[in-house]
């Protein structure tokens, strides 16, 4: 029988001041824990370290659709198709295969051929991205011109580099420091860079990335989702600004 | 390739250390441990920490059925080692706290200039 | 304690205890989730709500010990702490898995491959890779968590057992580090919860290791070699006083029916502060897990086969005199009779 002050865990017997000590105790952490839980559930989505606008929700429910039009490989698979009553000029649509990689393209398939595609298709603000789960192949249609590249001039700008599909509403949040490693396993697997802009460049916030040859570019883990600032020459291909900067300029603030 | 490899080996690792769990708590556990005797219940529970700490458990083991006794309780080295971890952590935290809010204060993010023509 | 080892020996207050922590990690995560504002995925909203949680309870664990010893009545709260730190781990572990399965899923790599090669550094301060700080603090939890069972204090001695589980500090200042280049990076009301609990932490252990420090130490004098402990009147029955030496291990000297025993102030279990214990069915409890030994060999009554070291002690008129070199656990010495 222990005395009434000491507590021995094998016995039930402990004094009542020391459990009313517990019961407070008990109480306590129960209050802690619901008000730090209530806390910290309200942190809006992150916003990255310049404060960009948080991605809005996806502004539809997301459709299987199926498009036409002529494709560019470099600097990534990116479908263009015929201006429309919405997009008056050649509109683009980025590629991306299921999950972490980009679209699974047919080896045999020219850069420019015309093809049809049938996939999810993810929208934020000026960029569309359609998320591919078959092989694309080709079609005998008669091929629709290139977008004619069209040079805005060099320019300095500050923003993150993001992978194109959370970006475009795959994930939320799509940015931010968390969201690093994930967004460079996207840009590992070949998911398109894209830009997101601190100011607007000629009305656009998004840019797709290109090495200063218009390719691909090499490993972007090192520059992925932190506040940069490229450098570069910035084209418009259609509807879609492509930024090919040259990444040992890169300077991370 | 590297990031396989080191997957790779931690498997291994694991794999030798299940198999040596499960020589342990089937063989040796009864010659090491009165107090198993007749105890099997909790024999799994020590499954994971046999896995993953089969080094110590192979010389713990050895030593034990060596006979070896073990030293006088003594808990001075531990208290220092408590007051130096907590010392540390008095610098580290105050230090990783102060470097999180300096990088995260607000960065003004230049605006968007055009610097020249295309070459 | 037990004479046969179980898988966890289940007494009223345990159960009391888990309930409680159960009940709170349920209330955090259900407050987090359900009043969660802001455009978030499920899965993100999972992983930000168990990783927060596992850092309240990690606070909140390594609490206890410093409140324990600044206040008795925190002692309860010790008793069960294993199991705290087992359910912390697997909070923990939660969160890990759900960063597994959203962050590093989908992609051509496996998971683990794709943990260890998606984020290798910036080569600047921001963008330091903050995961493999979680990954060392999560082995650690793991290592202690699976250690935690009985069975591992005696294989592993009190002593090692202990070294081992102090890895937990190691494993504070790791989560630190992780939360500090990841999610502080991103989340301001988090920065509070992580600010608030690491500094009161800091200060909570600070304090009482400067209040355990100002105890006063004893040498022993020469030439006989023995310590002068305290006088006889100082000991209350059925408790001790904590006789502690400047180059040895403390020494607890009981009273017990007027009569004096020196056994090691360390438990044979956890090596618990026994001199804070009391003399309870004639034998010495530890106030931690309630071990108990007999006062005049140290031996844990049969069929328990815990032993202790005990000392000789004399007596100079008033002055109790202790020989500060301990005796093999469970030597006999008569207790000391005051005439």
């Amino acid at each position: 029988m222990s005395p009434p002050d000491f507590f021995i865990g094998w016995d039930r017997n402990s004094g009542r001041a020391q459990f009313r000590f517990l019961a407070l105790v008990a109480a306590g952490f129960l209050a802690l824990l619901a008000g730090i839980g209530l806390l910290d559930g309200q942190d809006a989505a992150p916003r990255g370290l310049f404060h960009l606008a948080p991605p809005p929700p996806p502004d539809a429910p997301i459709d299987a659709v199926t498009l036409r039009g002529r494709v560019a490989l470099h600097p990534y698979p990116t479908l263009f198709v015929q201006p429309d009553a919405t997009h008056p000029s050649l509109h683009s649509v980025l590629l991306s295969g299921d999950g972490k990689r980009g679209p699974s393209i047919d080896p045999a398939l020219a850069d420019g051929a015309m093809v049809s595609v049938t996939g999810l298709k993810l929208r934020r603000g000026t960029i569309d991205m359609l998320v591919v789960g078959e092989e694309v192949h080709p079609l005998p249609d008669p091929p629709i011109a290139a977008p004619a590249p069209v040079s805005l001039g060099r320019w300095r700008v500050a923003g993150e580099i993001c992978d194109g599909k959370c970006q475009t509403g795959a994930m939320q949040p799509g940015q931010g420091l968390s969201h690093r490693a994930c967004a460079s396993l996207c840009l590992i697997g070949g998911v398109p860079p894209v830009f997101v802009t601190a100011s607007p460049v000629a009305g656009a916030s998004f840019l797709l990335l290109a090495g200063p040859d218009g390719r691909a570019l090499a490993d972007l883990r090192r520059l992925a989702a932190l506040p940069v600032v490229l450098e570069g020459e910035i084209e418009r291909r259609g509807d879609l600004l492509v930024f090919k900067v040259d990444l040992t300029q890169a300077r991370v603030l | 390739m590297t990031a396989h490899l080191l997957v790779l080996a931690v498997e291994a690792y694991l794999g030798v250390g299940l198999v040596l769990a499960l020589v342990f708590v089937f063989a040796l556990i009864d010659r090491i441990d009165p107090q198993a005797h007749g105890a099997h219940a909790f024999r799994p529970l020590l499954l994971p920490g046999l896995t993953l700490l089969w080094p110590l458990v192979l010389v713990r083991t050895l030593a034990k059925l060596r006979g070896m006794t073990d030293p006088l309780a003594s808990q001075r080295a531990n208290l220092a080692a408590h007051r130096m971890a907590w010392l540390g952590l008095a610098v580290l935290i105050p230090v990783a706290l102060v470097l999180a809010w300096s990088l995260k204060a607000p960065t003004e993010a230049p605006q968007s200039i055009r610097i020249g023509d295309a070459p | 304690m037990s004479v046969k080892y179980v898988p966890v020996s289940w007494t009223t207050s345990k159960k009391l205890y888990d309930a409680g922590l159960i009940a709170g990690i349920a209330l955090y995560l259900l407050a987090f989730s359900h009043f969660a504002i802001g455009a978030v995925d499920d899965q993100a909203l999972r992983i930000r709500a168990l990783g927060s949680c596992a850092f309240l309870l990690l606070s909140l664990v390594l609490a206890i010990g410093p409140l324990a010893r600044l206040d008795r009545r925190f002692l309860p709260l010790l008793y069960n702490r294993r199991h705290f730190g087992v359910i912390t781990c697997t909070i923990a572990a939660g969160h890990a898995l759900a960063v597994l399965g959203w962050y590093f899923a989908f992609s051509p790599l496996g998971p683990y491959d794709a943990m260890l090669v998606a984020d290798i550094g910036s080569g600047h301060l921001r963008g330091v890779p903050f995961i493999p700080f979680g990954i060392a603090a999560l082995l650690i939890l793991l290592v202690l968590a699976v250690t935690s069972h009985d069975f591992w204090l005696s294989f592993l001695t009190p002593k090692l057992w202990k070294a081992l589980h102090l890895g937990v500090y190691a494993a504070y200042g790791l989560v630190v580090l992780h939360v500090a280049f990841g999610a502080l990076q991103a989340q301001r009301a988090f920065e509070i919860e992580v600010t608030v609990c690491a500094l009161g932490l800091v200060a909570l252990h600070l304090w009482t290791g400067f209040r355990e420090g100002r105890k006063p130490r004893m040498a022993a004098a020469a030439p006989s070699g023995l310590v002068h402990a305290c006088k006889l009147g100082d000991i209350a029955e059925g408790r001790a006083i904590v006789v502690r030496l400047t180059d040895a291990d403390p020494v607890a000297i009981f009273r017990h029916e007027g009569r004096l025993s020196a056994v090691s102030h360390l438990c044979a279990h956890q090596n618990g502060p026994l001199g804070e214990g009391r003399v309870i069915d004639g034998c010495i409890t530890c106030p931690w897990h309630g071990f108990q030994y007999r006062l005049e060999d140290g031996r844990a009554p049969p069929p328990f086969t815990e032993r202790i070291a005990t000392y000789r002690l004399h007596l100079t008129g008033d002055d109790v005199m202790l020989d500060p070199s301990p005796n093999p656990p469970g030597t006999y010495v008569q207790p000391l009779e005051p005439a």
